[in-house]
């Protein structure tokens, strides 16, 4: 008998970005270097969704100032994603962004089958509203637990611990800032003071540049393959934020020594 | 009694995705039958899922192993003292002889199955260049394990981890088994190598009794692999469907790289059993009759299948399954007591809903999913079936009625779900709080059905006429 009229489907991947469109992203350019970052990462992101077919990668934005917002809301193929540029201006809604980002991360409407979401948050300051409630809304469902959550602090106001406890608490595996690599007798996955696991400090364009780049291209090509692992082997583990995805390393940037300067500080 | 099972089948195959990028299959399948002592007798369909992360680099192995381990076990079993039921020790009449064969599923079976495993890739681990001087680590062979037994008189099942196993009669297919709902967001699941000793933790385990009158069925066991290559549990359960019933054995292997190409990319894995063959199969139909003596004891003996991990490593007794390419179609998969619409007929739109306060616009919304479930009835329960959440969370009090109402632009579907939700003190459908909305019988039917009974857990309440579990 032939094969039956079934739908066999890839699995979702849903990659969302959380902007910072607060007033202060208008200086320096900050919000013009975020929309070019995020649109010249496209075809990059396009090209490893089309190299890893199990995968279906859809991707979302939300915004947040005054309110939070959906700049995208519908999960769009990564191919079919035409960049509408952000603007900025009001203050920093994060809670209730993460509050909104909750609600879509429940199931339904995530299907059971999905694969890890990957949410990439980008700000520049501190949150205005009650973040721990947004925070506390997001990481109740399982889901959230299991996204692999990245943050990029973009200049040098950006609140480090808020973003970090978007992140998670991190494994534990990465060394302190200070440590001496080696010093432990394990070698960290990541260069001193680097890691994934913390937010990712973007001082410039380029180096923002790299980081969205990185995280639409091999954090999205790590998040796309399938790999089942034993409950509470995450790295972190479930309770503390922990991934269940392997993360790639990280880009160089101007903190190494082929790292083009920018003139234009943050 | 007479053994009314077919012969057996199971097939692995490697993902796409693993294909694309050189790996192995860390699949397993076996089908043996392992004879004891005089009659006694028990064919054993496993399949196994190596983790795929890159911190269980021996799992192909350790899937391979499991599904032997299972084998050593049952046999160590029927040798020392036979298993419940199995042919020999009485037919499941003898006082105690349920609690007998559950504790032996929940708990013993388990148990012997993990010492055996353990001494298999404890074995291997010391096998490895370099690795003697290491102290033993049974985690890079992680791997789940569903096994299925077959015995004249009842079958069961017990293992752990993400599988599924589904019996298809009369048309309807049915989850039996799967795993637990929070464990499996994402890509976490159960594990042979989890857990202190040897102990059964995690394991799932159910039976039940078999007669000469219990209607002809299938089952179908399967790794993840299969599952989460379908757009919805509707569309698995349609497939397990075709799987038992319509596809030639022969096919079996394109059948699954088809799945995982078209699908999620990893390795698949399926066995499939029949009981009570209808009475228009060919004469070439043959009951299980591939008796396989039982391993010598010690893990030592156990060989490790070769790369492709496919299927029957060891004593595999797998023949082809005459005459299921000309069984007749069976319906599309649904839930127990569900009824399938005929294929593009809208069925009249009969039944009111009571009033309520919903916003016209929303209201209209609902109004226009219940027209398209109800035009298409076969897909609408896989896709009711899928909101197993919104209903527990209703029935449970986690979701609030009112905001899935107000949901309607996101979510028609759970709008109406919560539209339907029973009014306390009111049979289901008679508090239907959306004025203006018509649904038709089957939709009726079906949103009541669900709510009489919401997708209760499988392996706690199996059906039909599972043998309960010890008070």
């Amino acid at each position: 008998m032939a094969f039956p009229n079934v739908r066999l489907a890839s699995r979702p991947l849903h990659f969302i970005y959380l902007c910072d469109c607060s007033g202060s992203m208008e200086a320096q350019g900050k919000i013009q270097s975020l929309n070019q970052a995020i649109r010249q990462s496209l075809p990059s992101m396009a090209a490893v969704a089309r190299d890893n077919p199990e995968a279906r990668v859809l991707v979302r934005a939300l915004r947040f100032a005054d309110r939070a917002a959906w700049h995208i809301a519908t999960p769009t193929p990564v191919e079919e994603l035409h960049w509408v540029d952000l603007q900025a201006g009001g203050v920093t809604a994060l809670g209730e962004a993460l509050e909104l980002l909750a609600a879509e991360l429940r199931s339904p409407p995530m299907e059971q089958r999905a694969l890890p979401p990957v949410l990439v948050l980008i700000s520049d300051g501190q949150p205005t509203d009650d973040f721990e409630a947004g925070l506390a809304t997001l990481l109740a469902e399982p889901w959230a637990r299991k996204a692999v959550r990245l943050a990029i602090a973009m200049g040098h106001d950006a609140d480090g611990e808020v973003l970090q406890r978007f992140i998670g608490p991190g494994s534990g595996r990465d060394l302190p800032a200070g440590e001496v690599p080696g010093g432990s007798g394990e070698m960290p996955r990541h260069p001193l003071g680097r890691s994934p696991r913390r937010p990712l400090q973007a001082s410039n364009a380029t180096t923002l540049a790299r980081y969205i780049q990185w995280a639409s291209t091999a954090v999205v090509g790590a998040a796309s393959t399938s790999a089942s692992q034993i409950g509470g082997d995450f790295e972190g583990g479930d309770d503390e934020g922990g991934y269940n995805v392997p993360l790639p390393d990280l880009p160089p940037t101007e903190l190494d020594p082929i790292d083009d300067p920018d003139p234009l500080k943050w | 009694m007479l053994n009314r099972w077919s012969t057996p089948l199971a097939q692995s195959s490697t993902g796409a995705a693993h294909r694309r990028r050189g790996q192995p299959c860390q699949d397993a399948s076996l089908v043996a039958t392992v004879t004891g002592h005089g009659s006694e007798r028990l064919t054993l369909l496993a399949v196994a899922d190596g983790h795929g992360a890159a911190a269980y680099p021996h799992s192909a192995v350790g899937s391979a192993l499991a599904c032997q381990a299972a084998v050593q076990a049952v046999a160590e079993t029927l040798a020392a003292t036979g298993v419940p039921g199995a042919g020999g020790l009485g037919t499941g009449g003898l006082e105690g002889e349920p609690e007998r064969r559950q504790r032996w599923l929940e708990h013993d079976l388990p148990a012997a199955i993990r010492r055996h495993w353990l001494a298999g890739v404890r074995h291997h681990w010391e096998g490895q260049p370099g690795q003697a001087a290491l102290p033993f680590e049974p985690r890079p062979y992680g791997t789940t394990l569903g096994l299925v037994l077959l015995a004249p008189d009842w079958w069961g099942h017990t293992g752990l981890g993400d599988w599924d196993l589904v019996r298809i009669e009369g048309g309807r297919a049915q989850l039996l088994s799967e795993e637990a709902r929070d464990s499996t967001v994402g890509e976490a699941t159960g594990s042979l190598s989890q857990g202190e000793g040897t102990g059964p933790a995690g394991f799932r385990a159910a039976w039940w009794p078999l007669d000469p009158s219990t209607a002809p069925f299938a089952l179908v066991l399967a790794t993840d692999g299969i599952r989460k290559s379908c757009a919805s549990d509707g569309d698995f359960l349609a497939l397990a469907t075709w799987l038992a019933t319509e596809m030639a054995p022969s096919a079996l292997a394109t059948s699954l790289e088809r799945i995982s190409a078209e699908g999620c990319g990893d390795d698949g894995s399926v066995a499939i059993a029949h009981w009570g063959r209808p009475a228009e199969d060919p004469p070439g139909a043959q009951p299980v009759e591939t008796p396989v003596e039982p391993p010598a004891s010690p893990a030592s003996a156990v060989a490790i299948p070769q790369a492709s991990q496919a299927v029957n490593a060891g004593w595999v007794a797998r023949q082809p399954v005459g005459g299921l390419e000309r069984r007749r179609a069976l319906l599309l998969a649904l839930l127990g007591g569900l009824v399938v619409a005929g294929a593009g007929a809208l069925p009249a739109l009969q039944r009111a809903f009571h009033p309520a306060s919903m916003a016209g616009g929303d209201q209209e919304l609902v109004a226009e999913e219940a027209r398209r479930l109800c035009g298409t009835m076969g897909l609408a329960n896989a896709e009711l079936r899928n909101r197993r959440s919104q209903f527990e969370g209703l029935q449970a009090g986690r979701l609030q009625r009112n905001t899935l109402l107000s949901q309607a632009q996101q979510d028609p579907l759970g709008a109406l779900i919560a539209a339907s939700f029973p009014t306390p003190g009111m049979p289901p459908l008679q508090g239907f709080p959306i004025q203006g909305i018509r649904t038709c019988p089957e939709l009726e039917g079906s949103l009541r059905s669900l709510w009489a009974n919401p997708m209760p857990q499988p392996a706690q309440t199996p059906a039909p006429s599972p043998v309960a579990p010890r008070p």
